[in-house]
């Protein structure tokens, strides 16, 4: 504290930035002539330059990548997804026709004791399993309504491939 | 001026997703950002944590980031408004300086002085640096805001969310105790 209240508000002002001209004129008069506001100047004038010059500290090693990766989301491309979903609903239907009911024996064996109940109930699995196949990737990303549509024509295009080939299979071990 | 242009330009980028620009505000703000958190909460991990946490969050919102405004003075505040859950979470203590006046908050400063943490340990202090911690957190704040970050009042205003004249009060007496601290 100093003897001089109103050159002491000057100094706060000064350091806040707010320093008129004409302030600053009369406050450095007024320094040069009492040496108890010039030693209050300086002491603060020092304490802000020591701030200034506090050393900036920086995180871990690593820390520019951890931010990346948690900001990333990995952008798939659009050919990338119908392919995958596509690819995956012909493989499984694909494989619901050949693999299901168990074994290709138990297949054939209930084929000829009810072909047309086995073709039903394979038909269904079929569309079951190919919906599921389109439909869970589309669950979990967001709904693509042209995405969708491809699936579902492609889908139906599948269905009667299959359907003719199964058509075809009945006629062979029905011989 | 022309440097704010350049941040302008190196945002615009890292909203198309730019990872080089990303970097660029990384190696810029990290220090800064990381310093003022630590010095506030005193804790390098937590402090760590923090700064990532904002450098997430600015990242992930930075679509709705309105360009006219200040970079710099948003990212401070999201690192604020961070460190502010954190000290609530962990109950230690945090100033609400709206609600009381100025000098009820100084006996409340000596009162609930925080015992030293690893920070103390780890790094070797400075005079003004053991000075800064003999402050109540949100004076560091001020003081780093206002004398190494160069901010307005209005800007500190923004980020701490408190009044203008109780900023430039409390950046007063911080000054004459961190005046007093290093000279005494
Ligand atoms: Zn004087």
């Amino acid at each position: 504290m100093t003897k001089h209240k109103e050159f002491e508000e000057l100094i706060q002002k000064c350091l806040d930035r707010e320093i008129t001209v004409d302030e600053n004129i009369s406050l450095q008069l007024h320094l040069s002539q009492c040496p108890d506001c010039s030693l209050f100047y300086n002491e603060l004038v020092s304490a802000e330059k020591e701030i200034i010059d506090m050393v900036e500290v920086v995180p871990n090693h690593g820390f520019n990548e951890a931010v990346l990766a948690r900001i990333k989301t990995k952008k798939v491309p659009a050919w990338a997804k119908i392919a995958t979903v596509l690819g995956s609903a012909w493989v499984v239907s694909f494989l619901a026709f050949i693999l299901i009911p168990a074994s290709r024996d138990l297949f054939t064996r209930i084929l000829f004791s009810s072909p047309s109940i086995v073709k039903a109930v394979a038909k269904i699995y079929f569309v079951g399993s190919t919906l599921a196949r389109i439909v869970t990737p589309f669950a979990k990303s967001q709904l693509n309504p042209t995405l969708l549509v491809v699936s579902i024509l492609l889908s139906v295009g599948m269905f009667i491939f299959f359907g003719k080939l199964f058509s075809k299979k009945e006629t062979v071990w029905n011989t | 001026m022309r440097e704010l242009e350049h941040e302008k330009d190196i945002i615009a980028s890292a909203v198309e997703g730019d990872e080089h620009a990303y970097l660029s505000l990384l190696n810029s703000y990290k220090p800064r950002i990381f310093s003022y958190v630590l010095r506030t909460i005193r804790n390098y991990h937590d402090a760590e944590e923090i700064t990532l946490d904002t450098f997430v969050r600015c990242f992930k919102s930075l679509k709705s980031f309105d360009r006219s405004k200040t970079f710099s003075t948003w990212i401070y505040t999201i690192a604020h408004n961070l460190t502010i859950d954190f000290l609530r979470k962990s109950r230690k203590h945090y100033e609400h300086l709206d609600d009381r006046p100025a000098d009820e908050m100084e006996i409340a400063d000596t009162k609930t002085k925080e015992p030293a943490t690893d920070y103390d340990k780890q790094v070797k202090l400075s005079k003004i640096e053991q000075a800064m911690l003999q402050l109540a957190p949100i004076d560091r704040e001020i003081v780093i805001l206002f004398h190494k970050e160069e901010k307005t009042y209005q800007e500190i205003s923004t980020i701490l969310k408190i009044p203008e004249t109780t900023i430039k009060t409390r950046l007063h007496r911080a000054r004459l105790k961190l005046k007093e601290l290093c000279t005494g």
